[in-house]
């Protein structure tokens, strides 16, 4: 298909930006999670002590790891279609720490 | 959804045991667990001929030592399971819980079949295709089951990485290394897995709740459940467009994502109004398990079919 770069670009950004809300409602279930439910199976096996609480921290680290993962894959997919541009980026970090710490 | 009404009534009804005359064969083959691994299969062929032009000879070796080791990490689960597959209906007919197959016949058969499937594909295909088979029974014996089955509603999210190791199997088994494509395969398996899982937890959370499983329903019930399956799906909706905007695929793949995904997506949307409205949710549910395995099979053949026409 043809497309301009800037569509594309367009397009890539913007399934980033909604990948990111996503993964922010995914986080935020974690990280701030809603009550238990009062009734139901939930319940029932909570009350019977089958259900044991999961650990915080791991509960944590399990939804933060797949979102760096993702988050890796579409900046690699970024630096396979603009190669020039990350390895741009690349150099002016190197010189800007260089000229800092010199 | 109405939490005054209860949950027995919503859910859908355990199907009944029938029987079946004993036979080992079909025992051993119930541990492999076929269904499954069928799409498993699926998983592996397609990403081998997206990659490149494999040999028939190739794919069905690599057939086979997908199948082994994932049956054999089947087997080694139901070894692992089998106190809580006894308490569960939909488990309780496995050979294990029936008592036509001893405990230590089931993990020799599993561990077995895990090793004929190493040898298999580092003998006959690469070292890569098997090291990565192996991760792959690794994760689910020891990862998932052993570990995070019993203990996080994160189970199905971080145990899925066992179901995506077979792309990565397939695209080694071709090219001897791994890039973007192949990650990105890896990562749509993922991310496919808990809308694909949850909606049948949510069906069956009766059994898991007096299994001690805490699947996500039971731990941050169903709504929250709902629309996490529904986050999954956008994730996975524009992982899945990643390889089209790399350039991989073409728009037959491309037409195939966006029908296939919006699909997705609308049936887990009619799923939680359904919820949302207080009228029975399990039909959509159902619709939302189904349709998800075939979606990923589809999306998959999409991936194969659109490189066969591009060379």
């Amino acid at each position: 298909m043809l497309m301009s770069v800037a569509v594309y670009d367009l397009l890539f950004w913007s399934a980033v930006a909604l990948c990111v809300i996503a993964q922010l409602f995914i986080l935020k279930a974690v990280f701030f999670p809603a009550p238990l439910p009062l009734d139901g199976p939930a319940a029932d096996g909570r009350a019977a002590g089958r259900l044991r609480p999961a650990s915080r921290p791991l509960e944590m680290a399990w939804v933060v790891l797949p979102a760096i993962g993702l988050a890796l894959v579409f900046w690699w997919a970024w630096d396979m279609r603009h190669p020039d541009a990350a390895v741009g980026t690349a150099v002016a970090v190197i010189n800007t720490v260089g000229g800092t710490v010199s | 959804m109405s939490t005054s009404q209860p949950v027995a009534q919503r859910v859908t009804p355990e199907p009944k045991a029938t029987p079946v005359p004993p036979s080992l064969g079909r025992d051993l083959i119930a541990l492999t667990k076929p269904r499954i691994i069928s799409l498993l299969l699926v998983t592996t062929a397609a990403p081998m001929y997206a990659a490149g032009e494999p040999s028939i000879w190739t794919v069905l070796l690599v057939m086979l030592g997908g199948y082994l080791m994932a049956g054999g990490a089947n087997a080694v689960n139901m070894y692992l399971d089998r106190d809580i597959d006894d308490v569960m209906a939909r488990t309780r007919l496995r050979p294990i819980p029936s008592g036509r197959m001893t405990p230590q016949q089931v993990l020799a058969f599993g561990v077995a079949c895990a090793a004929a499937a190493t040898w298999l594909l580092a003998w006959y295909v690469n070292v890569l295709a098997a090291g990565l088979a192996l991760a792959g029974f690794y994760f689910y014996v020891f990862i998932y089951t052993r570990w995070l089955k019993r203990s996080s509603p994160q189970n199905i999210v971080i145990g899925g990485a066992a179901g995506a190791f077979p792309p990565l199997v397939g695209w080694a088994a071709v090219t001897g290394s791994l890039d973007l494509i192949a990650v990105t395969l890896f990562l749509i398996v993922f991310y496919w897995t808990p809308p694909h899982f949850w909606a049948l937890a949510l069906m069956k959370q009766h059994d898991y709740g007096r299994a001690g499983v805490p699947m996500a329903p039971l731990v941050w019930g169903e709504r929250e459940t709902m629309r996490q399956m529904l986050w999954y799906t956008v994730i996975l909706f524009f992982l899945t467009l990643l390889p089209w905007w790399v350039g991989a695929f073409g728009l037959l793949y491309l037409a195939s994502a966006i029908v296939l995904g919006a699909l997705l997506f609308g049936g887990i949307v009619q799923m939680i109004r359904a919820a949302n409205a207080g009228t029975p949710w399990s039909g959509p549910a159902w619709w939302v398990y189904k349709y998800s395995l075939l979606y990923l099979a589809l999306l998959f053949v999409a991936m194969a079919v659109d490189r066969a026409l591009a060379r």
